[in-house]
């Protein structure tokens, strides 16, 4: 393609922007001395060019902008740096033990007082399952069996601890039966032996064994119990 | 038969995208230029700090979907776009702003200075694409990218761009 005054401002243009061939930037410039008056027109063709000034003004804008990691804030110095401490102080001292000091810390045989506390709670549940209680379909009355709370007895080595505390309790809901049954019964579980309660206290199976033979008697309980003590 | 390929969504993996160490070299090395940016096309320095702040928020924001290599691009887009909101909200125009580049002028009588502040003469397109052609050295494609145009597109506002300050060069050196 020529190049012509239509299309010299064009060449002179992509000359400066780089884009031109050389043989086409040589095209341009043989058309420049030949035609000398083209000279200033290239010369504030360069001069259209804005340069980055060597000076670079400083905005002072990446305080601002900048975002610290969560370590850095005022507030978390302190229990970073602790945590840290720590953190590291534990490493340090789980990487220091051997492994077969590792199995022998997995594998620390229980104490007495843990096998006894097992042995204890697991006795008491039993114990509690086997509890008569005691109806009075009449009257308003319930006589419950109250114990202490089962950790309480099983941390407790002493038996007389297991012995239970009996509660009246109004009963919300007295079924009313025939007039003439005046009688009170005795609700009482089956009863498996077990050799193993024995351990426990052999005064409950007397216990039931004497309750079990009140209750053939028909024994008449009054009609309200008012326990005196509240704790009763 | 023409058979289409069906362009399928590519996942951005996660080490590709801005993490807070990322995005303060980030704020390091592209905060400035952007800011001489806004300067450039709004002749207001605290306007520029401000504009730039909101283009960062927004890079933060957006940290999850932008990759590392096409952050600076994203930012210059997000002021460019920021920037021309700004100009229209407020509704300065050429010659609004024209006793804003007489008072630049004034004080600054270097020739660079002049070629600077005689950017106000362009359209914001072409001021832009001067700027990011001059001071940051982008080539078209990326200019393209920026600011949304095609090569050829871009090849033309500069082109006329260009042709503009030229002409306002020779008639100072008339004047002068």
């Amino acid at each position: 393609m020529k190049i012509t005054k239509a299309n010299i401002e064009q060449y002179i243009f992509e000359y400066h922007e780089g884009i031109l061939t050389t043989k086409e930037s040589n095209l341009l410039m043989d058309f420049i001395h030949q035609n000398p008056q083209y000279e200033s027109l290239f010369s504030t063709w360069a001069m259209s060019y804005a340069h980055v000034e060597q000076e670079e003004k400083e905005y002072q804008v990446e305080k601002m902008l900048l975002r610290n990691p969560f370590w850095h804030f005022g507030k978390f110095i302190v229990p970073s740096m602790l945590f840290l401490a720590c953190f590291g102080y534990f490493l340090l001292n789980d990487s220091d033990l051997n492994n077969e000091q590792k199995s022998i810390k997995k594998e620390f045989p229980k104490t007495e007082n843990q096998i006894l506390k097992e042995k204890n709670t697991e006795q008491v549940h039993e114990y509690i399952n086997r509890i008569p209680v005691y109806e009075n379909s009449k009257s308003r009355t319930r006589i419950t069996p109250l114990f202490k709370t089962v950790n309480e007895m099983a941390v407790s080595q002493n038996k007389k601890d297991s012995i239970p505390y009996f509660q009246v309790v109004m009963n919300e809901n007295p079924i009313y039966e025939k007039q003439n049954s005046d009688t009170n019964h005795l609700i009482v579980p089956k009863i498996e032996s077990n050799s193993e309660l024995k351990t426990i206290d052999n005064r409950v199976d007397s216990m039931i064994e004497k309750q079990q033979h009140k209750t053939h008697k028909k024994i008449k309980l009054a009609e309200k119990i008012e326990p005196i003590n509240s704790d009763f | 038969m023409v058979s289409r390929i069906r362009k399928t969504p590519t996942k951005k993996l996660p080490f590709l995208l801005l993490n807070l160490f990322q995005y303060n070299t980030a704020v390091k090395k592209h905060s400035n230029c952007l800011c001489r940016f806004v300067e450039k096309m709004t002749y207001d320095q605290d306007l520029a700090k401000d504009l730039v702040q909101d283009a960062f928020l927004k890079l933060w924001d957006n940290r999850a979907k932008v990759e590392l290599e096409k952050s600076k691009s994203w930012l210059f887009t997000t002021v460019y776009r920021l920037t021309l909101h700004w100009i229209r909200d407020n509704k300065k125009t050429i010659n609004q702003l024209d006793f804003i580049h007489q008072s630049y002028e004034m004080d600054n009588p270097d020739l660079q200075k002049i070629l600077a502040g005689s950017l106000v003469l362009l359209s914001e397109t072409q001021r832009s694409i001067v700027l990011l052609k001059d001071y940051e050295g982008y080539n078209y494609k990326e200019i393209g990218e920026i600011l949304e145009l095609s090569e050829s597109q871009v090849k033309v506002y500069l082109f006329r761009a260009r042709q503009k300050l030229r002409e306002y060069i020779v008639d100072l050196k008339l004047v002068l």
